[in-house]
């Protein structure tokens, strides 16, 4: 057997185990590469900065369990909402797991920023019908809704009091998508129809499909994945876990990019391909 | 310093029983999946339950009582498992694709075509640079060829010179098809590595300390 061939053998685990060894060792021992903070994370960062006191932010979520790796931006995301001073906040999921994302809104830490439900944020929790559901909102969000997530009646909540349930109202629209129905129901329905300011929290696994949003303008910024969201926390200032991920994801790239080499190369070389090629 | 929440050790026990699948399918593996799919459905169950309850039971008691009719339409979708009275369910089944349809003609129009079209007529010579004016006919270049790569319909003669040149513009748009399929899958193996990562930081930054 030839070494090309061999390397066609190769067994998958020890792929793995290199992967493995490769990830746990960099996560404990970054080498502290630079982060290129990209065009549209600046311009997440300015549509935050933008906000004014008394703006509305109508912060979508679709994120479940499986998938929350994926919007790891979602923490730094709301520390900056937090930080700007009068801005008030209704979320609402197109997701069953709303739990999980009011985890990820305390992590946040809003009391820290003296924000208090009721007055700076609203959780409506989760809304079936995807499309259906946005369309709603949008029509009449005031309409729509008796109780929050909590089962609370929004009239007792003084936020819910401030706002008339049109659109007009919403000066950004936030949207952390993992899964559909996403951010796509969102924008077809709430930011098209209304020319609502949109933005994207999103995975990098959703950079091509998504930069054509961006490049028409329809998400005015984007933050997609680890390395996005490790420039966005040194651009707030709030270092954290992503930006300790990035030596990792490059070394994991770096892993990744020898492996497809070396498998193409031994592949040319391969008595198979001779034989096909004939 | 070590976590000391029980629900954290139960997730990474999970994590690792769900890694155990790398070597080989085995019974560690099946017992994290089943446990998963357990929780989810009844987890959805209790959701769904709270969202009929909040959303339709509840505004109905309070006089809002068209909203029956969506209830009702909700209800016969269940006449699907009754092979008798299958037909029945058609009818929601009808308003949901109308309704879903038409709302998403709504946005889709002007988002995935109106403004997309809009997105390609952007100046070839740009006044950002040689790289955005490099970019700019990138995009034009791509969109075009690949829409020609879609027509069917009009075939020159192979022969001919139009013919040779519908053939290369084909080539060409295979080929930056390719690219594009090529960052697809750099997207995924990102996305892969992502999730990974996120159980590996998890294991070793708020479980173990480290």
């Amino acid at each position: 057997m030839s070494l090309a061939e061999k390397i066609l053998r190769l067994d998958r685990r020890v792929i793995f185990v290199i992967i493995f060894i490769v990830g746990v060792y960099f996560a404990i021992n970054p080498i502290g590469f630079p982060v290129i903070t990209q065009p549209w994370v600046n311009d997440f960062y300015s549509e935050i900065e933008a906000l004014q006191p008394g703006d509305i932010v109508l912060v979508h979520w679709s994120v479940q369990a499986t998938s929350a790796e994926q919007v790891a931006g979602a923490v730094p995301t709301m520390q900056h909402l937090y930080r700007q001073e009068g801005i008030k906040m209704i979320h609402f999921s197109l997701g069953i797991q709303v739990d999980l994302l009011d985890q990820l809104i305390d992590e946040g830490n809003p009391a820290a920023h003296g924000k208090t439900y009721g007055e700076d944020w609203i959780q409506l929790g989760y809304i079936a019908g995807g499309e259906t559901a946005c369309a709603a909102i949008g029509s009449d969000i005031k309409g729509n809704f008796q109780n929050d997530w909590y089962g609370t009646p929004l009239n007792n909540l003084k936020l819910w009091n401030e706002i008339s349930g049109s659109m007009k109202d919403i000066k950004l629209i936030v949207s952390l998508s993992s899964f559909d129905p996403g951010s796509d129901a969102v924008r077809r329905q709430l930011q098209v129809p209304y020319e609502t300011p949109m933005i994207l929290v999103g995975g990098a696994g959703g950079l091509t499909a998504n930069m054509q949003w961006y490049n028409t303008k329809q998400y005015l910024g984007m933050l997609l994945g680890m390395t996005d969201n490790s420039a966005y926390e040194i651009l707030i200032n709030m270092p954290g876990i992503a930006a300790r991920s990035t030596d990792v994801l490059s070394m994991l790239y770096v892993v990744a990019i020898v492996f497809i080499v070396i498998g193409n190369m031994a592949y040319l070389m391969s008595p198979q391909r001779r034989l096909r090629l004939r | 310093m070590i976590s000391t929440n029980i629900g954290m050790w139960v997730g990474a026990i999970f994590t690792i029983l769900v890694w155990t699948f790398l070597y080989k399918d085995n019974d560690l593996y099946v017992f994290a999946e089943y446990t998963y799919v357990g929780v989810s459905v009844g987890y959805g169950f209790a959701v769904a339950v709270k969202n009929i309850i909040d959303m339709g039971i509840t505004p109905i008691t309070s006089g809002e009582t068209l909203l029956i009719i969506p209830l009702i339409l909700g209800f016969l979708l269940y006449t699907n498992f009754v092979p008798k009275y299958r037909w029945v369910s058609r009818w929601p089944m009808a308003v949901l694709v109308g309704l879903g349809v038409g709302l998403a003609m709504r946005g889709a129009i002007k988002s995935d075509f109106i403004d997309q079209i809009r997105g390609t007529l952007i100046p070839l010579v740009s006044n950002e640079g040689p790289l955005q004016s490099f970019n700019n006919i990138l995009i034009v270049v791509t969109v075009v060829t690949i829409l020609y790569y879609f027509v069917y319909t009009v075939e020159p003669n192979p022969n001919s010179g139009l013919g040779i040149v519908s053939k290369n513009i084909r080539t060409l748009a295979r080929a930056l098809m390719m690219v594009g399929f090529g960052a697809a899958y750099g997207n995924v193996m990102m996305y892969r590595f992502t999730i990974f990562l996120g159980r590996v930081q998890y294991i070793l930054y708020d479980l173990l300390g480290l």
